[in-house]
């Protein structure tokens, strides 16, 4: 039995240095510290306005909270969660700011119709329930307005952005996050954004343009290049597809290389390429336009569904995407947009998008 | 109107005052903006979400990966020859501790370069059994075998590896009695290899943890740390248990010796690596991944027995299929690599995901089910709590012969929703998922042109449709996978494996498929099918029984494409207890084999559309089900040779073992779990790295034992019966606070969290 121990010992000794590294993952599994699901993505990325709607509906539940006396007129205080907040109701009042910097470091709510004089930065957020005029310069973290919300020259939003009313942005601002309106986004030149959600998305100040009516008598259809294959209900395309212009395509396209669409041609489904895609001007795409690299739109094209690429979008002087009875979204790492251009919908882009 | 406000021609108001402050001082206040933009009120980081973030690769990075490298390399080197006088001392005073009447040698062990390392050897004898043992050992070995089986389903996992040492000592006693030649180890050759083993373990130490570890930003202190702790926790384990095996076989039987080597030989050196690993991993970063090809390294020198031309040629047989077992393994094992770096640091396609606004197209969405009253009123709820346009969507749940509540449940709310909601009942034909769904998708209105499937249990979020709908804007897009997530996660350390396992097959695998333009396969449920694609290619196919991957290379090989979104996430119940999983498993083995016999040729012919490199993922994508198997036989063939005193053990077999941890089970490699849950923030779930490896094990046995069966022809030709997932939920919904609850200031009460997303909303880039 004795010389039995020292072997024992050993065994213990190499179980215990083996089992040593093991204990993290034993404390883990006893005594869980990340054992909660994932929460899953429910709404949010989808709809630009996401943050902003629950923003009010925050707001809206923290005021209801607060003394009778305290949920209307001038406050000064606190919301019941701590947020501090301020409060202006009367016509003329100023906002008064708390930093030596000029930034406002309380939540705003703005009663009454107010233009700012510019150059402000607000750390938390901007609530108006009437129309808001912002000057140049100013620096907003969020900003819902339920009226009309007009952002001066130079301005940046640094987390999302919405109006009950039209949204027009100055030139050079820029617009960090979600950028939605219900009425409708009219965008100066020089802006530079990331997403923005509303039914109608314009570049400078000019009439949006409606999507072309029929033409009075069908144009030609193009006649398929050799190769060509139908698969399911579109036309596979082998190499580059170059379609002449004044021409009418009665079926949605696959194009293994790069798509060029000519002038005025009428494409009756969706076009896909895995290159490039080229619209020349006032060609038209009745469905959505989806390229693995870079889509380049002319003047006055429309493009009736989504556009999709995974480099880049041009959207040239007075090119349309979607209608106001087919919303639509533009989508693309970066989105260019000359003056002109406009999105019935949504323009999504991580990497920047800008009017020219 | 303040829209038409022109711009006035007027000197601009005030400039803004930061034109106007020091370029310092403009550097200080961008710097404020950006914490800001990126913070809560309440201080908290506002992340980006899971699905989108990879990790920054930088030439710092790539330069103290090397450095790392190349210091616990030359740590090792310059310690060989203390390493090499500790493991002596521990042998001396082992040897005196435990009276072992030996005298301690040396023996010389060639490294690279000429040098030589030298190693403790303890010249004792070797305890042959003689009849009695043998029986004694068999009759052990079938209690063992037995009273495996009385462990509750709970302990699954070791029952499997009871049963592992009972069979491998059942023919450890076998060969000892009746094989006609002595058996051809020495019991000090038996330590040897193990140190010898051991060593490489140590010398491959720094360069995976290069690969694996340090390629993440964690500090590169910890790094170093992490290395060195690695190397001497080892540096003393290995003569420990190179001893502790002496010790059992002196004071027991030579008849040990086999099971040792192979179940508590190198095994437990890779578990500690793991669980290192998995700890560091758990500190700060992300990223995971813990094995790489193993330099062949020879020279044990045991005795060498079959030295004529039959033996040589029984040698070459066994090599010859050992060496593809090893080349396949390897193979997957670069893909593992590939997916996983690529996920890390490649560029992260998921092109559909900003659709948010567009005229959506009608949708059917099928819900097969049979007997799920535990689950389908919570599904079709959800489904109703959607934001997709009510007039284009409709919910048809497709009740296949329940004889529980589920035909009630779905008439009520049917009766409630009549507009939305058209239930199918079955009464006939063949049932199954797949039959289920052919049937409902050949009645369905001809205007839905998407069909969507979802499984009973799934808990859809409001946004779900619209984004799986929109990558069918393509016109390519034949069909559309989402993210699964489970959402009983905390029932059980299976469903907590299960969870480690969808997170390295989606996050990682999928994505990474996806990324670079391979077959990301369309899974069954959170997904569904164009439905033009779908009767081009012939409609769902009733006899078989993953109609998912079936339609899958279906529609490959017919020019479209599939596509996956890693944003599209979804909740699933997760088996809760082991006979359910492996019933799971064992159903995809046999409908996964199915697909590979069906479409590994028309795949290899290569259809002109597609590409050679997705030809290769296809052919890898079909025989995932095959590696369990396959490793089956690799290991038989080792064993084989072990017995017939081949040495492989630094090489052959130790690229066997490693790969095991990283290819087993077939579903989400090993080394991307860690890099899945990184990438998800859930750092504290890799701590249970170690324990996947019993997943893995009841995965191999279980998708072997279906795969055998199969080939035998013990199966029926699928599809001709419902193979139904137990469920496990009881009472209300078991849904985690959704994102719906982030209200407030900057992103919410806490500010961040998943919900909140991400910078600017995070939803600038979601």
């Amino acid at each position: 039995m004795a010389d039995l121990l020292p072997f024992l010992a050993l065994l213990a000794l190499a179980a215990g240095w083996f089992f040593l590294p093991l204990l993290p993952a034993l404390r883990e599994l006893l005594r869980p510290t990340d054992i909660a699901a994932l929460k899953v993505v429910d709404r949010s990325s989808g709809y630009v306005a996401y943050f902003a709607r629950n923003f009010r509906m925050y707001l809206e539940k923290q005021t209801a909270l607060l003394p009778a006396e305290q949920q209307v007129g001038d406050f000064f205080g606190r919301l019941p969660d701590g947020t501090r907040l301020i409060r202006i109701h009367k016509a003329g009042d100023t906002l008064e700011r708390e930093s030596q910097e000029g930034a406002e470091n309380r939540l705003v709510v703005v009663d009454v119709p107010l233009a700012l004089e510019g150059g402000e930065t607000f750390l938390m957020e901007l609530y108006a329930r009437a129309p808001l005029t912002g000057g140049p310069g100013a620096v907003y973290r969020a900003v819902y307005a339920e009226k009309e919300l007009t952002l001066g020259d130079d301005s940046t939003v640094l987390r999302w952005a919405h109006a009950g009313g039209r949204l027009t942005v100055g030139k050079d601002s820029v617009l960090r996050g979600r950028i939605s309106s219900d009425l409708g986004v009219e965008l100066a030149p020089g802006v530079v954004f990331e997403r923005i959600g509303a039914p109608i998305i314009s570049a400078g100040n000019h009439s949006p343009p409606e999507p072309p009516p029929p033409p009075p008598a069908p144009p030609a259809p193009w006649q398929f290049p050799a190769g060509a294959k139908m698969v399911g209900d579109h036309v596979r395309i082998a190499g580059d597809a170059e379609i002449p212009p004044g021409l009418r395509v009665a079926a949605s396209l696959v194009v293994a290389g790069r798509l060029s669409i000519g002038l005025g041609t009428i494409v009756e489904g969706s076009v896909k390429a895995h290159g490039d895609v080229v619209l020349a001007d006032e060609a038209q795409v009745q469905g959505a336009v989806v390229t693995r690299t870079r889509l380049v739109v002319g003047r006055g094209a429309w493009i009736g569904g989504p556009a999709i690429a995974e480099v880049s979008i041009r959207l040239g002087r007075g090119a349309l995407v979607g209608g106001p009875e087919l919303p639509a979204t533009a989508s693309a790492p970066e989105v260019e947009l000359e003056t002109g251009a406009a999105v019935y919908g949504q323009i999504s882009a991580p990497n920047g998008a800008r009017t020219l | 109107m303040p829209g038409e406000t022109a711009p006035t021609p007027a000197p601009a108001p005030a400039r803004p005052r930061r034109l106007t402050r020091s370029p310092g001082a403009e550097l200080e206040r961008a710097r404020r903006l950006e914490r800001i933009r990126i913070r809560g009120v309440r201080g908290g980081v506002i992340r980006p979400h899971r699905s989108m973030v990879g990790l920054p690769w930088t030439i710092w990075r790539l330069f103290t990966t090397l450095l790392l490298v190349t210091f616990g390399l030359a740590l090792l080197v310059a310690s060989l020859p203390w390493i090499g006088e500790a493991w002596r001392l521990i042998f001396e005073r082992a040897r005196d501790l435990l009276g072992i009447h030996a005298p301690l040698g040396d023996q010389l062990l060639p490294l690279p370069g000429g040098a030589t390392f030298t190693l403790p050897v303890l010249a004792v004898g070797t305890p042959l059994p003689g009849a009695r043992t043998l029986w004694i050992a068999g009759a052990v070995s079938a209690a063992l075998y037995l009273a495996s089986s009385a462990l509750p389903a709970r302990f699954t996992p070791l029952r499997y590896f009871l049963r592992l040492v009972a069979v491998l000592q059942a023919i450890a006693v076998l060969v000892f009695a009746f094989s006609p030649v002595p058996f051809p180890y020495r019991l000090q050759d038996h330590v040897f290899v193990l140190l010898t083993a051991g060593l490489v373990v140590m010398a491959l130490v720094p360069v995976i943890l290069g690969f694996t570890l340090h390629v993440f930003d964690l500090a590169l202190w910890k790094k170093a740390l992490l290395t060195l702790a690695l190397l001497v926790h080892l540096g003393v384990f290995i003569p420990l248990q190179a001893l502790a095996h002496l010790g059992l076989v002196l004071r027991g039987t030579a008849v040990l010796m086999p099971v040792l080597f192979l179940l508590f030989g190198l095994l437990p050196d890779v578990m500690i690596f793991v669980a290192f690993y998995g700890w560091a991993l758990s500190w700060r970063s992300e990223f995971e991944r813990k094995e790489t090809l193993l330099p062949v390294h020879r020279g044990a020198p045991g005795r060498r027995r079959g030295s004529g031309g039959g033996a040589a040629r029984m040698r070459l047989a066994l090599l010859i299929p050992l060496y593809f077992v090893v080349a396949v393994m390897v193979i997957y094992t670069i893909r593992h690599y590939i997916f996983t770096l690529n996920r890390l640091f490649g560029r992260h396609r998921q092109p559909y995901v900003d659709i948010g606004t567009a005229a959506w197209p009608r949708v059917a969405v099928f819900v097969p089910c049979h007997n799920e009253e535990k689950v389908i009123g919570h599904m079709l709820d959800a489904l109703l709590a959607g934001d997709y346009p009510p007039d284009r969507l409709a919910i048809i749940p497709i009740d296949d012969r329940s004889t529980d509540a589920t035909g009630k449940i779905v008439d009520d709310h049917a009766s409630r929703f009549p507009d939305r909601i058209k239930p199918l009942h079955r009464k006939g034909g063949r049932p199954g998922k797949a039959a289920a769904l052919k049937h409902a998708s050949e009645l369905a209105s001809q205007d839905a042109g998407i069909h969507l499937v979802f499984d009973a249990d799934y808990l859809p979020g409001r946004g779900l449709i619209k984004q799986l709908v929109a990558p069918f804007f393509d016109p390519e897009v034949g069909a559309v996978m989402g993210r699964v997530v489970p959402v009983n996660v905390g029932k059980s350390l299976l469903t907590r494996l299960l969870d480690l396992e969808r997170t390295g097959g989606y996050q990682v695998d999928q994505q990474a498929r996806m990324n670079l333009g391979l077959i990301p396969q369309y899974g069954g449920t959170v997904g569904g099918v164009r439905r033009s694609a779908l009767f081009a290619v012939g409609g769902w196919r009733d006899d078989t029984l993953a109609e998912d991957t079936d339609i899958t290379f279906r529609l490959v090989l017919a020019g479209w494409e599939v596509v996956y979104q890693n944003r599209s996430e979804c909740y699933e119940e997760v088996p809760e207890n082991w006979p359910s999983r492996i019933a799971q498993i064992k159903r995809w083995a046999r409908g996964h084999n199915q697909s590979m016999v069906r479409y590994w040729w028309p795949l290899l012919k290569r259809p002109p559309h597609v590409r050679r490199r997705t030809v290769v993922d296809g052919l890898l994508l079909l025989g995932v089900f095959s590696v369990g198997p396959l490793l089956l036989v690799g290991w038989g063939l080792a064993m084989a040779l072990y017995y017939l005193g081949i040495q492989l053990s630094a090489g052959l077999l130790a690229i066997l073992a490693v790969a095991m941890y990283s290819t087993l089970g077939n579903f989400a490699a090993f080394f991307e779990v860690a890099a899945g849950a990184r990438l998800d923030g859930s750092r504290g779930r890799i701590r249970l790295l170690p324990f996947l490896i019993v997943g893995f094990l009841v995965s191999l046995v279980s998708v072997s034992t279906a795969t055998i069966a199969q080939i035998a022809g013990f199966w029926r030709k699928g599809g001709g019966r419902w193979a139904k997932t137990a469920r496990h939920r009881a009472g209300g919904v078991p849904m985690p606070a959704g994102d719906e609850e982030d209200l407030g200031p900057g992103g919410g009460p806490g500010s961040g969290g998943a919900g909140a997303a991400g910078p600017g909303g995070g939803g600038a880039r979601g």
